[in-house]
């Protein structure tokens, strides 16, 4: 199974560098993205499988939120609950991303 | 185009204002009842043209709800320290969380929704004069 | 609860205040716009202070936001080792930024200054935060808000090269956080948690589970912090961002943001990932190879430029080499030689590029080989230059020597002396590169060719602020180190 696999690596490397004269630095390029393509499909293969309720992600934290958010934040959605409530701090640092951006684009439009 | 954004306009602002102040009880919240708010603005500029939108909203005005709504977000924060929680502490620090379901309820995180919308609408509209006007 | 409680947080929002606040002080009362940032900066100074103080007399300090405990709300943590760091990052930055209030006028256009206060005040804002949250998330949005003002504060000088050098930087960045990103949502996936210390609970457990996970994200890790902190293969974008930024700029960037992002990385590698990890994949022997190198070809590359400011830039990569060099021996004495040198090289880095802010605004010149016989025109500065390549260079007396010799002896204890060989090379090779200069400026025969405006008074007193405190840091280094080891041996 390898062989034939490298095989067709050769082949490959053989077609496009000579039919389609594409340069060595694309090909290798395109081999290193090709490794790394190989590597995270193993990766994702091992993951816990999607919306099982036996992930190790649902644990008391997404709990806590769903049952005792409504008393604790008082308000209806949970996802607001969760993101200007539970990790406001991270909301405050969105919006300074935000501010930081404009600020960027202002500073860099007026300099130019 | 030109009639139809005039007739539009009003609708879909309310439509965002509804969505910023409905952020508790429903899907949406500040960041896309701001940014709704802030399409509005630009659809104006956009069918007339850029001075009509300035006229809407002045660049001076715009900057200033620019840091008013993130300096707003971190008082609230502040305001939770002086009354004896964390910062940016909710129930915990003595903000009335009202009954459920309400659209006064939920103590803090309304009026940091309202900041945040004020602040990505004003986001948006800079951002967007800001490039058309580095293109001249 | 007393004020005095709230401090972790309070460091991090008065300078996101400052940052918000000085665009409509600008407009309105343009003159007390920087004594307000720097008052900010000295009230964030005094706040660590206070909390060094206090941590050494009662321990850690824990903060929740919102009063949520760690699984369901942020947690910042205030140890020693990261308000050592955080305690470098404000005093560095603030010391830059009066250096910076009188340079900047010679620099920028007039309307653009009060943004750059504002970056200015986010970038130190995000590192203050960066370096002591205790959890993976909030690390990610600060580091959002670090990569964007770091690549304004370049891009704001009115020039081409600034431009595309900010753009290169901008996009890189933006890679190295999105592959921390997706680091950071396969450790949540394989444990369901975000904060620092659960996770290397969990992580334990997890890593029979998912080893494949979590060795992709470590080395997503890997590649997002190499990128920021100019880790060798990977520090591509950093020679044009320095050089052609803002003096102050530059300071700031090669003082201390590369820093910050070593200091994260180290964090990560302790404090999230558990020990088996590092004995099943040799992941600090990475760290260490590509830090080796790094420190010689990061010298090779500074010899043969020839101007001044990338020549800096240049040598900053052999320095965080470094920096990496102790996270790779993981032991504890070299990492107490890296922790110096954090806190060396930023001061030394920073003065050197003051230096050469100093030259550019007096005479103008960049090129190396127009610095011959400068030394009779500006004398102080080119002193200040004098110590601060003693200090790269590693000469008895200045803090440099220090940090390479906890290196050396961490190096020795794991019986690994190649490296120690590594370190003496790459000191002779920064020797070859900043000695001639030193020597080129005080003893060459002919007079200087160019003419020199005279120096303004608070940029000669900013740079003898750093030479007092380079020679104080080669002298007096028990306290520094007491406070390391005596943190750093927890660790192991």
């Amino acid at each position: 199974m390898i062989y034939i696999f490298l095989l067709f690596l050769v082949i490959l490397t053989l077609f496009l560098r000579f039919f389609k004269g594409v340069e060595v630095k694309t090909i290798l390029t395109l081999y290193l993205l090709g490794l790394i393509i190989f590597l995270f499909s193993f990766t994702v293969a091992e993951m816990p499988p999607f919306g099982s309720p036996d992930n190790p992600a649902f644990n008391e934290v997404p709990q806590r939120y769903l049952e005792a958010g409504v008393a604790e934040t008082g308000a209806v959605n949970i996802v607001s609950s969760v993101i200007i409530d539970y990790r406001a701090f991270d909301t405050l640092g969105e919006a300074t991303v935000l501010f930081v951006a404009i600020a960027a684009v202002i500073a860099t439009l007026k300099s130019h | 185009m030109r009639i139809t954004s005039r007739l539009v306009t009003p609708f879909i602002q309310v439509y965002g204002i509804y969505v910023i102040l409905h952020g508790h009880l429903s899907p949406g919240g500040g960041f896309s009842g701001g940014a709704i708010f802030g399409a509005s603005l630009i659809l104006i500029a956009l069918s007339f043209n850029l001075e009509a939108g300035v006229k809407q909203i002045s660049h001076q005005t715009a900057s200033i709800l620019e840091s008013g709504g993130v300096l707003g977000f971190l008082l609230t924060g502040l305001v939770a320290i002086i009354f004896g929680g964390n910062y940016l502490a909710n129930q915990a620090a003595g903000f009335p969380i009202g009954q459920a379901g309400e659209l006064f309820s939920a103590g803090a995180i309304l009026i940091i929704t309202v900041f945040v919308g004020i602040k990505v609408a004003s986001t948006i509209v800079t951002l967007f004069y800001n490039i058309i006007e580095g293109e001249k | 609860m007393g004020f005095a409680d709230h401090f972790p947080a309070l460091i991090v929002i008065v300078l996101f205040f400052a940052a918000f606040f000085s665009p409509l002080l600008f407009r309105w009362a343009e003159k007390f716009s920087a004594p307000f940032v720097t008052a900010a900066l000295a009230a964030a100074l005094v706040m660590t202070v206070t909390l060094l103080v206090k941590v050494q007399q009662t321990g850690t300090v824990l903060y929740h936001m919102g009063g949520w405990p760690p699984p369901w709300g942020i947690e910042f943590k205030a140890d020693p080792l990261r308000l050592y760091i955080l305690l470098i990052v404000i005093s560095v930055s603030l010391w830059i930024f009066v250096y910076a209030v009188g340079d900047l006028k010679h620099e920028l256009k007039k309307e653009v200054i009060g943004w750059y206060y504002t970056l200015y005040a986010l970038l130190v804002g995000s590192m203050a935060g960066m370096a002591l949250t205790n959890d993976l998330f909030n690390l990610f949005v600060l580091m959002e808000i670090c990569a964007i003002s770091a690549c304004a504060i370049i891009s704001i000088k009115e020039d081409r090269e600034c431009f595309e050098a900010s753009f290169k930087y901008l996009i890189l960045s933006a890679m190295g956080t999105g592959c921390f990103l997706l680091g950071v949502a396969m450790l949540y996936m394989a444990t369901g948690y975000l904060n620092y210390s659960l996770l290397q609970v969990e992580l334990a457990e997890a890593l029979t589970l998912y080893p494949r996970n979590i060795f992709a994200a470590a080395a997503l890790f890997i590649v997002a912090f190499g990128i920021k902190a100019a880790l060798f293969p990977l520090h591509v974008w950093l020679p044009d961002a320095h050089a052609s930024a803002p003096s102050s700029s530059s300071a700031m960037l090669s003082g201390l943001v590369i820093k910050i992002y070593a200091f994260t990385l180290f964090l990560i590698f302790y404090q999230v990932f558990p020990r088996e990890l590092l004995e099943i994949v040799p992941l600090n022997e990475i760290i260490l190879w590509l830090a080796s190198l790094g420190t010689m070809f990061g010298s090779i590359y500074a010899m043969l430029q020839t101007d001044l400011k990338k020549m800096l830039a240049y040598s900053s990569i052999g320095q965080i080499g470094y920096i990496f060099m102790g996270i790779g021996f993981n032991q504890d004495l070299a990492l107490v030689g890296s922790f110096y040198h954090i806190m060396v090289h930023a001061v030394t880095k920073a003065m050197l590029f003051m230096v050469a802010g100093v030259i550019i605004y007096s005479t103008g010149v960049r090129q190396i080989k127009d610095l011959a016989g400068i030394g009779r025109v500006l004398p102080i500065t080119m002193l200040a230059f004098t110590i601060g390549s003693a200090s790269m260079i590693g000469i008895p007396g200045t803090g440099g020597l220090i940090s390479k010799w906890y290196l050396a002896l961490g190096a020795l204890e794991i019986g690994r002396p190649f490296f120690v060989l590594v370190i003496l090379a790459s000191s002779l090779l920064n020797a070859i590169y900043y000695m001639p200069i030193v020597v080129n400026a005080f003893m060459h025969q002919e007079d200087f060719k160019f003419k020199a405006k005279p120096v303004p008074r608070f940029m000669l007193v900013s740079l003898v602020i750093g030479m007092i405190f380079i020679v104080i840091s080669g002298i007096f280094s028990k306290p520094v180190i007491t406070l390391l080891e005596k943190s750093i041996t927890v660790l192991f």
